[in-house]
């Protein structure tokens, strides 16, 4: 247990005393640098913007009302800022065929997938992630990496509980899709 | 997705293996530098505003004032000069106002000696 919770953090701040945010960066800036690493893939953009999400934070304590969780928040800052990043970027997304996603079934790609060794596996995801649209990328990333509840995810992104469901089915459908086609072209 | 299909989604385990990148050693100094470069650039903003603040007071009441005198006129002031007779009470007074102060002083400057810091 901590000894001292969010909260107290966060009064002490705002009583006037920055030094009570390093309680709150070392809580959560492994965790936020990680997601954030995840998303732009550069190790100097990643730390720019992991201290962008820091000090928007910081800045925005005295208005922060408490009616979700700090951590909520900050990834709700994590978010927008690491998504608009990418925005910035214009790299090209790719777009999956409809019909292909409504075949693909909501379980492990089996064949040559299966076989392959761990890192090769874990490779051809980091690939996968890659080629999803930054709001899907960050929301897979909420979910499995940061093991974010649905609630959680539907707050920090502004998505209703439902939507968050939707959009994470259809993703793990699109990364399914994505991990065959993969198979297949290493086939040839 | 409920939490025992959570459990058995195949995605959880590839995604616990993804390597995380770690964060710097110098993170937290770093942004902490610029977290208080910023308070204290906050803190000086702020105090301009207040100065300015006070200023623009001033400045309002000094109008008023000037606006007052020209619209009712100067006020009608009656000088006097104090009598002689009472000399020797206002030269006691100011003798004992310069005797207080020098013993403020020396009292201030005895009590640096013996106090540095």
């Amino acid at each position: 247990m901590e000894l001292y919770s969010d909260i107290d953090h966060i009064r002490r701040i705002q009583a006037g005393d920055p030094a009570g945010f390093t309680g709150l960066i070392d809580r959560y800036g492994a965790g936020v640098h990680a997601f954030i690493f995840r998303m732009v893939r550069n190790r100097e953009d990643a730390e720019e913007l992991t201290q962008d999400v820091f000090l928007k934070a910081f800045r925005g304590l005295n208005g922060f009302r408490g009616e979700s969780g700090f951590s909520t928040w900050l990834y709700r800052i994590a978010y927008h800022t690491a998504v608009s990043e990418m925005r910035k970027r214009k790299q090209e997304f790719l777009a999956i065929d409809e019909t292909l996603l409504a075949l693909a079934p909501d379980e492990k790609p089996g064949g040559a997938f299966a076989l392959v060794d761990e890192a090769e596996q874990l490779l051809r995801l980091d690939r996968a992630l890659a080629q999803l649209p930054p709001e899907d990328q960050a929301l897979i990333l909420f979910f499995y990496m940061e093991e974010k509840k649905v609630e959680e995810i539907a707050s920090a992104t502004g998505l209703s509980l439902s939507n968050v469901k939707t959009r994470l089915h259809r993703i793990r459908k699109k990364l399914y899709v994505l991990l065959t086609e993969m198979e297949k072209k290493d086939n040839e | 997705m409920n939490k025992q299909e959570k459990e058995t989604d195949w995605l959880k385990p590839l995604f616990r293996r993804l390597p995380a990148e770690e964060l710097p050693a110098s993170f937290r100094e770093a942004l902490m530098g610029k977290i208080l470069r910023e308070t204290a650039k906050r803190k000086k903003t702020n105090e301009r505003f207040e100065l300015l603040a006070v200023l623009l007071a001033s400045l309002g009441m000094m109008g008023l004032a000037i606006g007052a005198i020209l619209w009712a006129g100067p006020p009608r002031m009656v000088w006097r000069t104090p009598e002689w007779v009472s000399l020797p009470f206002y030269s006691y007074i100011g003798v004992l106002l310069l005797l207080l102060l020098g013993g403020d002083h020396w009292l201030r400057r005895a009590y640096r000696k013996r106090h540095p810091d």
